[in-house]
C-alpha cells in the first residue's frame, strides 16, 4: 500500500546523530524512569496499618469468602455464621471507627497525610515528564533522527516533524520529539520487566489515574460493612454436595448419566 | 461437570494466579522486545510488521498453553489473561524496538 513511499526518499543520516541524539534520549529516559521509581518508593515508605484497619478489611474479606462458598458448609454452621456476621456487620463490631462521618475531617492528620502522598506522587510523576519533554524539544531541535518502518497519515506531520522545516519530507522521517514519545510509551514494558509490575517509573498510562486526588476514605469500610450486612441477610443456603456420590461416579465413568436420569424419574 | 464449577474462582490461590500472570506478562514483554528487534533487522515495513506481531502473539499464546497443558483455567483467570495480557504496553514496546532496530540497520549504514 505504501511501498512506493519507502523507496521514494532516501536520506543519508550522519552516524554521529545516532551516538549523540538517538542513544542519549533513550538512556536518559530509562534512567529517569528508574530514578522516579526510587523516589516514589522513598516518599511512600511510611504507610503502615493499625490493628483496627487490618481487622475491618479482613472482616470484609471473610464475608466475601463466606458468601462465595456458602454451599459447601453444612446448614447448621451456615446458619451460625450467617447470624454471627449479620450482627457483627450491623453493629460495626470490627470497624476501626464506627462513628466515622462521610466527609471525614480535612484537618485530621491521617487524612492530611494521604492527601499529601497523593499530591507528592502526582508531582513526582508529572514534573520529570515536562522537564524531559522540554529538554528534548529544546536541546535536540531540528534533527531528523529516525525513519519509521510504518506509514502514518499525513495529518501527523505537524506533530512528528516539529522543528523540521522541510515541506516535502516524507512523513516517516521524524524528529527527536517523536522518538521521545516512542520511548515514553515503549519503555513501560521494560520497566515492568525490571522493576516489577507495580512500579512507579511512570509510563504514559499511569499519569491519568494519579491526576485525580485520593478520595476521602474515612467511612469506606463503614459503608462496605453495611452493604455486606444486607448481602449476608439475604443469602440462601443450598447444600452443594447433595448428590456428590453420583457426581463422582459419573465423573470417573463408573456410572452413566442416563442411569442417573432414570433413577430421578 | 463444567456447570458444577462456580463462576467465581474464590477457591483458587489468588497469589499464585497473580504470579502466573506476571510470568506470562514477562514472557510477552521479552517476546515483543526481541521480536521488535528481529522485525527491524529483517526490514519489515508497514502492515507486514504488524502481521509479524500478530504471528508472534499467537506463537507465544500457543507455548503458554503448552506449558499449562491446555488447562488454562487451572492457572489463569480466563482466556483473556493468557491471550493478550497488557496489550497496550506490549505492542508499544514492540513498536519502539521495531523502530530502533530498523533505524540502526537500515537507516544508518
Amino acid at each position: 500500500m505504501a511501498g512506493s513511499m519507502y523507496e521514494s526518499q532516501d536520506l543519508y543520516l550522519d552516524p554521529s546523530i545516532k551516538y549523540w541524539v538517538l542513544f542519549p534520549i533513550m538512556i536518559v529516559m530509562f534512567l529517569v524512569g528508574i530514578l522516579r521509581h526510587n523516589i516514589t518508593t522513598i516518599l511512600s515508605v511510611n504507610q503502615s496499618l493499625s490493628t483496627g484497619e487490618v481487622k475491618e478489611s479482613l472482616a470484609v474479606k471473610y464475608g466475601r469468602l463466606f458468601i462465595a462458598n456458602k454451599n459447601y458448609i453444612p446448614e447448621s454452621t451456615f446458619k451460625l455464621r450467617k447470624n454471627y456476621w449479620y450482627d457483627a456487620y450491623n453493629s460495626g463490631k470490627y470497624l476501626n471507627d464506627p462513628n466515622a462521618t462521610a466527609n471525614g475531617d480535612m484537618l485530621d492528620p491521617a487524612n492530611m497525610e494521604s492527601t499529601m502522598t497523593g499530591m507528592k506522587k502526582a508531582f513526582a510523576n508529572l514534573i520529570p515528564q515536562y522537564v524531559l519533554m522540554s529538554w528534548v524539544s529544546y536541546f535536540f531541535a531540528g534533527f531528523v533522527i529516525i525513519k519509521l518502518p510504518f506509514y502514518l497519515p499525513t495529518r501527523f506531520k505537524e506533530m512528528f516533524q516539529r522543528g523540521i522545516d522541510t515541506q516535502n519530507l516524507d512523513i516517516s522521517w521524524v524528529s527527536s520529539l517523536s522518538w521521545y514519545f516512542f520511548n515514553l510509551f515503549g519503555l513501560g514494558g521494560i520497566f515492568s520487566l525490571i522493576l516489577g509490575s507495580n512500579n512507579s517509573a511512570g509510563s504514559a498510562k499511569d499519569i491519568a489515574p494519579q491526576m485525580q486526588m485520593a478520595p476521602n476514605q474515612k467511612d469506606r469500610f463503614n459503608k462496605l460493612h453495611k452493604s455486606l450486612a444486607e448481602e449476608v441477610k439475604i443469602v440462601e443456603h443450598s447444600w452443594a454436595l447433595d448428590d456428590i456420590e453420583d457426581q463422582i461416579l459419573i465423573k470417573y465413568g463408573k456410572k452413566s448419566p442416563v442411569n442417573n436420569d432414570k433413577k430421578n424419574k | 461437570m463444567e456447570s458444577s464449577i462456580p463462576s467465581k474462582f474464590e477457591k483458587l490461590n489468588v497469589v499464585s494466579m497473580m504470579e502466573n500472570n506476571q510470568t506470562a506478562q514477562a514472557i510477552r514483554i521479552l517476546a515483543s522486545l526481541f521480536g521488535g528487534f528481529a522485525a527491524g533487522i529483517m526490514g519489515l515495513t508497514g502492515w507486514s510488521g504488524i502481521i509479524f506481531y500478530g504471528i508472534l502473539s499467537v506463537v507465544i499464546f500457543f507455548f503458554i498453553l503448552l506449558k499449562a497443558k491446555f488447562q488454562y483455567t487451572k492457572y489463569f483467570n480466563g482466556i483473556k489473561d493468557v491471550l493478550v495480557g497488557d496489550l497496550f504496553s506490549n505492542f508499544l514496546c514492540y513498536v519502539m524496538f521495531w523502530t530502533l532496530g530498523y533505524a540502526l540497520v537500515h537507516v544508518y549504514e
